[in-house]
């Protein structure tokens, strides 16, 4: 066991190493000069002299590549152009419905895929099996913004029942925050349902089929019972799996999704450095989006193995 | 007469690492020095359990396995520092074919690539010239030239097996490595491959090295007979005078192992007990003193070397 | 070759191969499904012009948000423009663009995981550390960054999207190569002296096909949201491109006035993808089991297939 942490340690380091080298070299893809490009036409000498300075572009590549990266690590990304403060801050400012969103989705994407999942398993065949497929395979192909564009028009406009864009926060008014979150949540997590039906489907099939199960069929209990309590107990352990599966979806698919509707998170953030060329902003965005992706894929990594006896109790030999 | 193989102290040790922070370490000794020759036309065979080491020394020949330590001349020329270009040249005299039939050939290349490639690498004549060597190659082997340009799993296993023959034999290598060539296959098709060998070895005036854990197999084709245990040779000696004549019990055991339609019997039987000892801790001395009946002293001490009994006869053995 | 068979078995004598090949093709659901999808697709971008009269670009005024009719078959937008022309003219920028990303992705990738899988040791441990640090990036974003820093233009935002794509890639390839570099045919071809090179490209090249062709068709299928997802944020080819994406980035801001602007081109999107998703599925279920060899003679054990 002791052996797998190391590795997977020395493992994670290298990743992050390489994570943190491409997007330090991302502003080394604008073309020509990056401080012509940053600062527009209008800029003085000295105004593109301080940015250089700032930006430390007057110094060799492996110099500016660590300080960046010093800075980084103590969440010092210098200050945001567009907004003129510290880059921190203004994503500080969005991390709370960045948030609420991903859990809402998550949460919607988890419990609707295990159910619909489940019930596919179980009427393994009938149509109802065969339209969770279907279904997930819609959602995986339909694009997001484009799903949450019919929504708004279906349950905003022709149907006023929640607004079309916006936020609320749930500390001012729950009822009002968990009407502006419905539409962007259930946006959100149609993809990852899909996938997480499919999977849980699969999961069910395979255990249904043990023989522990027709031990219980035998002792008489009844269908919900044997497959709630019995086999969908055993299939949660894949739940840690189910959450690595969708987030990369869920991390991409949440910039398309707040502008869309309009929710001031970390992917309307990003969209508005993009174009306003704020690019220290854009870098900390992506930076950290990488680091948590990769800490939450560690997660899960750690808690399967942890899970699965045979890699916790190292294999013998 | 200059032997045309000459293979001196051969080692090859496989580390056991698992990783860069292991505590634990240890070596294969896969083979532990072992010394032989093979002269021009004729045939070795090398015989012993699985795991013994035989397929470990037929790769190393070729250096498919890069050995230890240890000299391997070839017609004089030492291989085990060749660099790669020298060391292609010398692989147009040495061949090998494989076990398995089904994996030895590649499944996307048809036929016509497979036979006319050897000559390709070498540069070897013209493309229709090639092609023409390989039709006759594969018409020596016994099929006909008309499946040129089908795929390998279209044969069955006898059929592939002869492939990897002619496969073996475009270049004209001198020494041809047979690697368990007849284990895989069925039984009824066995005596056709070996003979297809035997007439091919008259024709070509190829030497074989033929590796095998059938005694009968190896009795059957070769002109000497070495015997490996756990990375050694334990003895070594002509097919008449080996079966005649063992010296070392383990000979003794595989010789009385098999069953042969005979009313009286020849010799008595010698049963081993116990297994095979791992060959990452082998024992001390004579690596079979653990399960040898006529166990000396000596023999857990000090490693016998192969002493010669006469007539070509050497045997890794302490005197009786 | 022929022997007596058990009675119900055909001998390959007796049937050609394409009749074999027709019925494999035909129960393969997804195959059939997503290849009239994407054959549809295909026809619709190489004969665009020929399939519509008007110009894709060309504003009309007097006839915004009209709703599909005879004239207009899917309406218009909020420049009158017919949305049925832009979303033929559409398909082949996602074309274009699906394709080249495709083919970035997939020849720097299988290089990558080729070399990896072959030289292993120092050489591959650091390739697939590279990969897996460009794997630590979620997907739309790692395209959203680098086209960010870059003019958008097909060239670059091809490029952005294929970047995406080389860690897959290579870790597909390198898995299959290492799995043939186990058979022993890769030690007869080092026997006979040919060159690593050679043997990666003649011996284990070939058996690698299947599944970089069913990534490819998956990974099609996200070229095509990608660029959609890329227009629709902005990011994408630049006006009056009609990208489908981008239409919907348009269409959006005119809800109230025209629901079907909207509608068709996520239609659009949606059916191509699902397309690309089918034939991938298809293509993945069709070369796997031939690869085990259901016409290999060697195996007369195995009945059936």
């Amino acid at each position: 066991m002791l052996r797998y942490i190391t590795q997977r340690t020395l493992h994670l380091i290298a990743v992050l190493f390489f994570m943190s080298i491409i997007v330090f070299s991302l502003i080394k893809l604008i073309p020509g000069d990056p401080v012509g490009y940053i600062l527009g036409e209008q800029a003085t000498a000295e105004q593109r002299a301080m940015l250089r300075t700032q930006l430390g572009l007057d110094r060799p590549l492996i110099t500016q590549y660590l300080e960046w990266a010093g800075k980084a690590i103590t969440g010092d990304f210098g200050n945001s152009l567009l907004y003129n403060k510290p880059v921190m801050d203004s994503i500080k400012e969005r991390l709370g419905p960045t948030i609420l969103l991903a859990f809402a989705s998550l949460l919607i994407s988890v419990t609707l895929g295990i159910f619909a999942g489940t019930l596919a398993a179980a009427n393994r065949g009938t149509w109802g099996d065969v339209g969770v497929l279907l279904f997930s395979l819609l959602g995986v192909s339909i694009p997001g913004f484009w799903l949450g564009i019919m929504l708004i028009l279906l349950f905003a406009l022709k149907l006023p029942i929640f607004p079309s864009i916006g936020y609320e926060s749930m500390f001012t008014n729950f009822l009002e925050c968990m009407r502006h979150l419905t539409l962007p949540a259930i946006t959100l997590g149609a993809a990852s349902t899909g996938s997480i039906a499919r999977f849980t489907r699969s999961e069910m099939i395979e255990q249904l089929s043990r023989d522990y199960i027709t031990t219980a069929w035998a002792k008489g209990l009844s269908r919900p019972a044997v497959i709630f309590r019995h086999a969908l107990r055993n299939s949660l352990v894949t739940v840690v799996t189910l959450v690595g599966l969708i987030l990369g979806t869920l991390l991409s698919g949440q910039v398309i999704v707040e502008q869309v509707f309009a929710w001031p998170g970390l992917g309307q953030l990003i969209i508005a450095a993009v174009f306003g060329r704020d690019y220290s902003l854009v870098q900390a965005i992506v930076l950290l989006t990488a680091v948590i992706f990769i800490a939450l894929n560690l997660l899960v990594d750690i808690s399967y193995s942890f899970l699965d006896p045979q890699i916790r109790l190292g294999k013998k030999g | 007469m200059e032997p045309l193989l000459r293979v001196d102290h051969l080692k090859k040790y496989f580390p056991l690492a698992r990783g860069p922070l292991t505590a634990k370490h240890g070596q294969v000794h896969a083979v532990d020095d072992v010394s032989f020759t093979i002269n021009p036309g004729e045939t070795l065979g090398l015989v012993g359990e699985s795991g013994c080491g035989k397929t470990t020394v037929g790769r190393c020949l070729l250096r498919l396995i890069e050995p230890t330590a240890g000299q391997i001349r070839f017609e004089g020329t030492e291989i085990a520092g060749l660099s790669r270009m020298a060391m292609k040249g010398l692989r147009r005299n040495m061949q090998i074919i494989f076990q398995d039939p089904f994996g030895s050939l590649p499944p996307r290349m048809r036929l016509r690539t497979i036979l006319t490639e050897p000559q390709e690498v070498h540069g070897v004549g013209s493309p229709p010239e090639r092609m023409e060597a390989a039709m006759a190659m594969l018409q020596k082997v016994g099929l006909s030239s008309e499946h040129m340009h089908r795929y390998p799993h279209e044969f069955s296993g006898g059929q592939r097996q002869r492939i990897a023959i002619a496969r073996a034999l475009m270049l004209h290598p001198k020494l041809v490595i047979a690697d368990e060539p007849v284990s895989a296959l069925d039984v009824s098709i066995r005596a056709q491959i070996l003979n297809l060998m035997v007439r091919l070895q008259a024709e070509m005036g190829l030497s074989y090295l033929f590796i095998s854990h059938d005694l009968s197999l190896v009795k059957y084709m070769s002109d000497r007979i070495g015997v490996m245990y756990l990375g050694r040779i334990v003895e070594l000696a002509g097919r008449e005078e080996l079966y005649r004549r063992p010296l070392h019990p383990y000979t003794e055991a595989l010789l009385s192992a098999i069953l042969e339609p005979k009313i009286q019997p020849k010799r008595k039987g010698l049963y081993l007990g116990g297994e095979v000892p791992s060959p990452i801790a082998p024992p001390s001395g004579c690596h079979f003193h653990p399960r040898c009946p006529c166990r000396a002293p000596d023999c857990e001490e000090i490693r016998p070397e192969l002493r010669d009994a006469g007539g070509g006869h050497w045997v890794a053995c302490h005197p009786r | 070759m022929s022997e007596s068979s058990p009675p119900g078995f055909l001998t390959a004598g007796e049937v050609s191969r394409w009749t074999i090949l027709a019925a494999r093709v035909k129960a393969n659901k997804n195959l059939v499904v997503g290849g009239v999808l994407v054959l549809i697709f295909v026809f619709m971008a190489i004969f665009a012009p020929y399939l519509t009269r008007y110009d894709p670009n060309k504003r009309d005024f007097s006839a915004r948000f009209a709703q599909p009719s005879m004239h207009h078959l899917m309406g218009t937008d909020h420049f009158g423009r017919d949305t049925f022309s832009r979303i033929l003219f559409g398909t082949r920028i996602s074309f274009e663009v699906g394709i080249v990303s495709v083919l970035i992705g997939m020849i720097i990738g299988v290089i990558i995981g080729a070399v990896a899988a072959y030289w292993g040791g120092f050489i591959d441990s650091l390739l697939m550390r590279m990969m897996d640090g460009l794997l630590a990036f979620p997907q739309l974003l790692l395209a959203i960054a680098l086209v960010a820093f870059m003019t958008t233009n097909l060239g670059t935002v091809s490029i952005a999207i294929g970047v995406v794509f080389i860690p897959r890639f290579a870790r597909v390839m390198r898995s299959a190569v290492l799995v043939e570099m186990k058979r022993e045919y890769v030690e007869a071809a080092k026997a006979i002296g040919q060159s690593g090179f050679k043997i990666l490209f003649r011996h284990i090249g070939p058996s690698t096909i299947s599944p970089v062709v069913v990534l490819a068709t998956l990974v099609f299928a996200f070229a095509v949201l990608t660029e959609a997802g890329l227009s629709f944020l902005g990011l994408g080819l630049p006006p009056p491109n009609p990208s489908w994406g981008r239409m919907l980035d348009e269409a959006r801001h005119y809800l109230s006035a025209s629901g079907w602007t909207s509608f068709f081109p996520g239609v659009a999107i949606s059916l191509a993808v699902l397309g690309f998703n089918l034939l991938g599925d298809g293509f993945r279920d069709f070369l796997d089991p031939k690869m085990s060899g259901a016409v290999d003679m060697g195996k007369r054990e195995s009945l059936g297939d």
